[in-house]
């Protein structure tokens, strides 16, 4: 019986690293006198692991977010006449006044947090606040193109702390980003994209990197808008607003292309794949966006 | 850090930023644990939808009594599984057309059809397993429930769930293996 309830102690191990992403033959090495008894579960637990890490479709993911904010914001209010208007208007306007003036110290202190980081959650929470308040398509873009550049970052940031499993994550957020990106039809509401900066919001790293006169325009990336004349200036005359909307897109996706190989060159053999994932991804997500783009 | 119970408190106040934050941190997982027991892409999209929504309508009744929140949610997804299963007169049939998402993304198109027969294969043999055994399967391969959570969630002790975790592939691989 003490064997057994070993035996099971060793199984639970090995699940709880295979899932975490260790190898088999790892397992086995911490094991060697239960390796054969060992080795046929963890193969049919990997296959298992593998079967169960199917991901929401990025398009349902988008949807059911929005119907979820939509059906919070019908919650019914349970207490009386006076409190129900506050909660009703009181709350949404305080989150806007939180995200506009950055006034919420959990806010301020989840803006650079990490995946591993308990206040990741609130991050996220507080970029999904961001897209259910914003409601233009380029708007929404332009927090897509955010929000791609912080999962490049954090990309990088989880291969340095050597967790893999958030590697494979956030590559998939971003992809979301991406998939949401090119379903917005952003092609019919160029102009205004142009004069609020969409496309140069790049990771400050990347920024460093290009050579691009409109691509260092900071008050681009702060949401000031330019005067057109500026990149009218730049622009050769024959480029058409789609051309240039290209243009800027092709600057990101090397940008952050560029972030991605320099960390794959330097990356552990165990985080080649995750990373060449992430790579061919992203290179997929802007293709996309571009051929939606006509 | 906040308690799991003070944004609960705030969430059942009707708190958006709370709310959000414990739709985000569970979705995935909720959806992998229905897709995994129903083997339906479709119907699991639909029925994750309906555990948030009716999550959302029913969070003011939750109570924690020590269990976390994840528990409940999984309770409810569990109930719709039930029903649907209930529902259905044929509960042996997989409708492979409408097969389950593919992990991968941007894959080479060999790896994700290699990828789409082990979920087919895997989803159908968990169905040849007795309910508590595809239940700790589902919570602990798709949920990535601890063992401690997976204890909580069937009402088990850690023990318990340990042999029942053991049995259960021991079971799924001898599914696989008569496929």
């Amino acid at each position: 019986m003490a064997r057994v309830n070993e035996f099971e102690n060793i199984l639970n191990d090995c699940l709880d690293r295979l899932i975490k992403g260790e190898t088999i033959p790892s397992c086995l090495a911490s094991y060697p006198q239960y390796a054969a008894e060992l080795e046929p579960l963890l193969k049919t637990a990997q296959e298992t692991i593998v079967a169960a890490a199917i991901k929401p479709r990025p398009e349902f993911r988008q949807r059911a977010a929005h119907e979820f904010q939509t059906a919070i914001r019908n919650l019914p209010v349970k207490k009386g006449w006076t409190f129900k208007w506050q909660v009703r208007w009181v709350l949404p306007v305080a989150i806007v006044l939180i995200l506009l003036v950055g006034g919420s110290g959990t806010v301020i202190a989840a803006t650079n947090a990490l995946p591993d980081s308990p206040l990741y959650g609130v991050k996220l929470a507080t970029e999904s606040v961001q897209l259910a308040f914003t409601f233009s398509n380029e708007g929404k873009a332009e927090l897509y193109a955010r929000f791609i550049d912080y999962r490049v970052e954090e990309i990088v940031k989880m291969v340095e702390n050597g967790d893999l499993a958030q590697v494979r994550l956030t590559t998939e957020r971003m992809n979301g980003h991406l998939v949401a990106m090119a379903d917005l039809g952003i092609k019919g509401s160029r102009s205004q994209m142009f004069a609020s900066g969409f496309g140069l919001m790049s990771a400050p790293e990347a920024q460093t990197q290009t050579n691009t006169p409109t691509s260092t325009d900071n008050g681009s990336k702060m949401g000031i808008t330019p005067t057109p004349s500026t990149t009218t200036e730049e622009t050769p005359a024959q480029l058409t607003e789609t051309d240039i909307l290209i243009q800027h897109l092709l600057e990101d996706m090397e940008n952050n292309l560029q972030i991605l190989q320099d960390q794959l060159a330097n990356a552990p053999e165990a985080f080649q794949t995750a990373l060449q994932n992430a790579i061919d991804v992203m290179e997929a997500g802007y293709l996309q966006i571009i051929d939606s783009l006509g | 850090m906040q308690s799991e119970a003070s944004l609960i408190r705030r969430a059942q106040m009707g708190d958006q930023v709370a709310l959000t934050q414990l739709y985000e941190e569970n979705f995935d997982r909720i959806y992998r644990y229905i897709a995994l027991k129903i083997g339906d892409r479709t119907e699991a999209e639909d029925m994750t939808q309906q555990v948030f929504l009716h999550a959302l309508q029913a969070i003011s009744s939750y109570r924690e009594k020590g269990m976390p929140f994840a528990s409940w949610l999984y309770r409810i997804a569990h109930n719709q599984i039930v029903d649907y299963f209930r529902k259905k007169s044929k509960h042996a049939t997989v409708p492979l057309d409408e097969s389950l998402p593919i992990p991968a993304v941007g894959g080479d198109p060999k790896h994700i059809v290699e990828q789409k027969i082990t979920i087919e294969e895997v989803v159908t043999a968990t169905k040849q397993l007795t309910t508590a055994q595809q239940e700790v399967i589902s919570l602990r391969f798709a949920a990535e429930l601890s063992i401690t959570e997976v204890a909580g969630v069937m009402g088990k002790s850690e023990g318990a769930i340990k042999a029942l975790q053991h049995s259960a592939i021991v079971a799924l691989r001898k599914a696989l293996a008569t496929e």
